[in-house]
């Protein structure tokens, strides 16, 4: 059972925290991850920043150097007159490659005059004119300054270039143009600054917003194309400072697109990277939650057992009490555990008591049944036996004989009336049996005593225990009045008070000494004793049988003087009620 | 003794908590310090005009686990030494590794912005390479400032149907017996000129040139001095004779229109080295008549590369390691001859086995190019010798060969004296000894 219980509250407790333990790791997650989502932004937006930095600064730089390149004197002479010889040209060529020879990723150069294309890497070959059919350079339009779209041209074809496209003006003629300069821009370099400014596998797209065409991207395109329909959407965002933001797919984008050029650049954080990113806050609260769960319920198992370890050891006691193995508890928790012990110890005291004290009465009673079964024998013999010497004695005319035997007769039916199961009687009838006792001892005592009886005529209905007056009235005669010489009263008292019925039988016989008298009084309570012992004790025990604490039953004498004996029971009138447990004592007495 | 277990137990407990913890502390520490490795990794910055150097990188990760991104920057071969030069003068970056080419390699071997490779952390001298290498890595104070990378000899590859069909060649053998010299090349050709055959040799003057100013031992400049100039005279005459006679054609060397050009077979003949696969010209050969043989004259040096760290680069250690991986190893030597541009390196040129030498290449049917590469023209091979104007003259001359081609008027003599003068422009401090 005790285990029921350990289980129960183990369970009980272990759920609680089991449920508690969760929603404060999926909090802390949750809380986590918020944090960890919005630091990668701001660590994906300052990425971004550095990036527009630096492509800002190269676009900046290409724009100076072409300016310069225009405005170089060898150049203006170049494009001042169309027909040019070899060494002009290779002079002109050679002038742009020591400007552009600083810059790492401006691949090469062109210069357009009309209808002749000097392309530094190789001045007289018709190949790059060639390119200049291809929609990166016929879709530029009327624009002054322009980027291109992104284009391939050289042995590599899978190395692409945005082109650079200057006008350079006439000087003599505002409308006019000398020629055009290009500058190609190798991909290559942005390529490098994403793939160094970003995570190893963070994904990155670099898109041209006029075609919505993605240049470079890292990536499954998927997000790139959401980027290049947000920024179609949101054109102006992504101009300022700030990186536009925008939430895809459980993941998110930024993007940004540098002031003054086609350009713009995107960097996609997914969910997957995000969940990548927080692998290790889940591992912890996922550990976290199962190390703390184990930790609970073998903590609270430990902590219970020990707890309810006196409730163990008092269950084990009853059990063992139940069996009929007393054992003496002794719990020292100084809690309630303690008291409930200590309590335990005292009911099984009390327990055994009352089971010795049970014991006794029932030995008691099965003697007196025992006594009574003995006892019961068929008084029909007798009562024909004392009804033959009483016609005998009515014969010979001997009234004597005849009275006393009819008192005989009416004390033995009053006994029968006993045996078969009244315990009281009216007190006129228990009246009528001391009047016949006296007639009987008045033939043995000539003269020597006198029954007075006081009972008001009121009280003769109440009921008293049968046999309770005759053995008081018997003492008297015998033990206080017949040792005398001279003859002596016997005093039968009654009154009611309150609730009660006072009985006093009173003799003027010789009386007791205080020794004797104590010796009478004790052996009330003993079994040990003479006859009149033995009538005092029984009168005790059936008083205190039926009205248990609820009676008085003392006694009074005094050297000379006489002896009185005073009982008070409650006053009734109606037969007293069995106690039930000693019902059975009678049982087949009628 | 229950307390006591308790106890013990809560103590356990307690020691698995602050296990999980400092095991989650330190995976988060390691992450840090992976992410700090990974965003601190090193950059190795390359200029380089191969794509090639790309897959070697890739290989040299995976063999060497090495923690360090490749930051290729594609700078034409025309414009290499060109920008190496600008940046060098203008203090501006350099990349961590640079590769010098014969034809400007003496140009920088005396700048003192090389790392110095001998001894030290590096642990290589001069000794431990071919002792044809010395020139090309050692600054003229005698210090090594670079390591070999790729053999460099270079030959001639013809058509062998058409030299057949024109020549009535049938070896290898034959070719070289009937063009020992560049004079018997032109005889020969303009004899067939002559009997109206239609044909060309090469494609490109500045090929041709090229070969002719590879072949000699002799420099062309030592010190301020040009020495015999009227060789360049002599090579503007052989050019001048053979693009006018129609056996050479005018495209410009190296560039797109010279690749597409050995698409067809409209020129027979073609310098050769190893280094020219990454252009794929001769590979687009469906015949697969490419024939590797000696040319008029001998095999020459040409394209061969040595590979330098300039001392302000940051990242010396993984520069030389790289370096080391791709010269200096066997698993480099594999991966540079399984490279698209396959390329047999010097570390292996002196104890290498039948096997490293064999490499066939599409367009030159069986020939095993490799082997005939390494035992005949590596070997008869001419090695001009280097000087610090090597740029400004191999410039000067290119832009007199392409003089030939865009301004046909031009005499040989013309165009030697205009070869002069932009050297003399180029170079103010140059002594040219009087003109014949």
């Amino acid at each position: 059972m005790h285990r029921s219980i350990q289980k129960k509250i183990g369970a009980g407790i272990a759920i609680i925290i089991l449920v508690m333990t969760h929603l404060g790791a999926l909090f802390a997650y949750t809380y986590a991850y918020t944090n960890q989502y919005r630091q990668q932004k701001e660590l994906d937006e300052t990425a971004l920043g550095q990036y527009v930095n630096e492509f800002q600064t190269v676009v900046q730089d290409v724009q100076k150097i072409s300016h310069n390149i225009a405005a170089s004197k060898v150049i203006q002479e170049f494009l001042s007159h169309e027909d040019h010889g070899y060494f002009q040209v290779t002079q002109a060529v050679q002038e742009i490659k020591n400007i552009i020879y600083l810059r790492v990723y401006i691949d090469n150069a062109v210069i357009i005059q009309g209808d002749n294309v000097y392309w530094t890497y190789s001045p007289f070959e018709e190949y790059f004119k060639d390119r200049l059919t291809e929609d990166w350079y016929t879709e530029i339009g009327d624009s002054n300054e322009v980027f291109s779209h992104p284009h391939s041209y050289g042995y590599a074809r899978d190395n692409r270039f945005i082109t650079y496209i200057l006008k350079i003006p006439d000087p003599k003629n505002p409308d006019g143009e000398l020629g055009q300069l290009l500058l190609n821009i190798n991909i290559q370099y942005f390529k490098d600054i994403l793939e160094r400014i970003t995570n190893e596998n963070g994904e990155y797209y670099f898109v041209d917003t006029r075609s919505g065409q993605i240049i470079l991207q890292r990536g499954d395109g998927e997000a790139g194309r959401a980027m290049v329909e947000d920024m179609s959407t949101r054109k102006e965002e992504g101009k300022g400072n700030r990186a536009a933001f925008r939430s895809y797919d459980n993941g998110y984008f930024v993007w940004r697109a540098p002031a003054g050029t086609p350009f713009a650049a995107g960097i996609y954080t997914s969910k997957q990277k995000l969940n990548e990113f927080a692998k290790p806050l889940r591992h912890f609260f996922t550990a976290y939650t199962i190390a703390t769960v184990i930790a609970v319920i073998l903590l609270t198992y430990m902590l219970l057992r020990q707890f309810l370890k006196p409730l163990s050891q008092i269950s084990s006691a009853m059990l063992l009490f139940a069996e009929g193995r007393k054992t003496k508890l002794d719990v020292r928790t100084g809690d309630e555990f303690q008291v409930l012990g200590a309590q335990f110890n005292s009911m099984a005291d009390s327990i055994e008591s009352s089971v010795t004290r049970r014991i006794h009465d029932e030995k008691v009673n099965k003697k007196l049944k025992f006594d009574m079964l003995m006892s019961k024998i068929h008084p029909h013999f007798l009562y024909n036996t004392l009804n033959s010497v009483i016609y005998l004695a009515r014969r010979e005319g001997n009234r004597d004989i005849e009275k006393m035997v009819q008192s005989l007769i009416l004390i033995l039916q009053d006994g029968m009336a006993a045996y078969s199961g009244r315990i009281d009687d009216p007190l006129e009838v228990e009246l009528e049996m001391v009047f016949a006792y006296c007639v009987i001892q008045s033939y043995r005592y000539r003269d020597k005593f006198q029954l007075i009886c006081d009972a008001p005529e009121c009280l003769k209905k109440a009921y008293i225990p049968k046999n309770i007056l005759q053995p008081l009235v018997e003492n008297a005669i015998y033990h206080g009045i017949a040792p005398m010489d001279e003859p002596g009263v016997v005093e039968i008292l009654m009154e009611r008070e309150h609730g009660s019925l006072r009985i006093c039988v009173a003799d003027s016989g010789i009386g007791m000494d205080e020794e004797t008298l104590a010796a009478a009084k004790q052996s009330m309570g003993d079994t040990k004793g003479g006859v009149h012992s033995i009538g005092m004790k029984s009168i005790w025990e059936r008083l205190e049988y039926l009205y248990q604490d609820q009676f008085v039953f003392e006694l009074y004498s005094e050297k000379g003087k006489g002896t009185s004996v005073l009982i008070c029971i409650p006053y009734m009138e109606q037969p007293v009620q069995m106690p039930a447990e000693n019902a059975d004592l009678y049982e087949g007495g009628t | 003794m229950m307390w006591k277990k308790t106890a013990v137990t809560l103590l356990i407990i307690v020691l698995c908590y602050i296990g999980v913890l400092l095991y989650f502390v330190r995976q988060e520490q390691r992450k840090i310090t992976k992410d700090q490795g990974t965003s601190a990794q090193e950059v190795l910055t390359v200029w380089y005009w191969d794509g090639s150097i790309i897959e070697i990188f890739d290989r040299y990760i995976r063999d060497t686990g090495k923690q360090v991104r490749l930051n290729y920057v594609n700078v034409s071969i025309a414009d290499y030494a060109r920008q190496l030069k600008s940046a060098i003068s203008i203090s501006n970056d350099l990349p961590d590794i640079c590769l010098l080419q014969d034809y400007y390699a003496g140009n920088f071997l005396s700048l003192p912005v090389w790392e110095d490779l001998g001894g030290g952390q590096y642990g290589s001298w001069v000794s431990d390479f071919p002792s044809m290498c010395g020139p090309y890595i050692t600054s003229p104070s005698g210090r090594l400032v670079a390591v070999p990378y790729n053999l460099d000899a270079a030959g001639l590859a013809y058509r062998e149907e058409k030299a057949r069909e024109i020549f009535g060649i049938e070896s290898p053998e034959e070719a070289m017996e009937m063009f020992p010299t560049w004079d018997a090349l032109i005889e020969a050709s303009m004899e067939k000129k002559g009997q109206g055959k239609e044909f060309m040799l090469f494609n490109c003057l500045g090929d041709v040139a090229s070969m002719m100013f590879n072949q000699t031992e002799k420099p062309y400049i030592v010190r301020n001095t040009m020495v015999e100039p009227e060789r360049f005279l002599n090579y503007f005459r052989y050019l001048s004779r053979l693009y006018k006679a129609g056996l050479v054609g005018d495209t410009a060397q190296v560039s797109i229109e010279w690749s597409e050009d050995y698409k067809d077979d409209n020129y027979m003949m073609a310098p050769w080295s190893l280094w020219l696969s990454q252009y794929e010209a001769f590979s687009v050969n469906p015949n697969e008549d490419w024939v590797l043989i000696d040319p008029p004259g001998g095999s020459f040096k040409w394209g061969g590369m040595v590979c330098c760290i300039p001392a302000s680069s940051p990242r010396k250690e993984a520069a030389w390691d790289f370096i080391r991986y791709m010269t200096q190893t066997e698993e480099g030597a594999l991966a540079d001859k399984e490279a698209k541009c396959g390329q047999l390196i010097y570390y292996k040129y002196e104890n290498c086995d039948a096997d490293y030498k064999r490499l066939n290449i599409k367009g030159f049917g069986g020939q095993d190019v490799g082997t005939y590469f390494m035992d005949s023209l590596m070997k008869e091979r001419y090695e001009r010798p280097l000087s610090e104007w090597d740029l400004e003259l191999d410039e000067v001359f290119h832009l007199a060969v392409d003089a030939i081609v865009h301004e046909p008027g031009l005499t040989p003599e013309e165009v030697y004296g205009y070869f002069l003068d932009m050297l003399k422009s180029g170079i103010p401090n140059l002594m040219i000894s009087p003109q014949p």
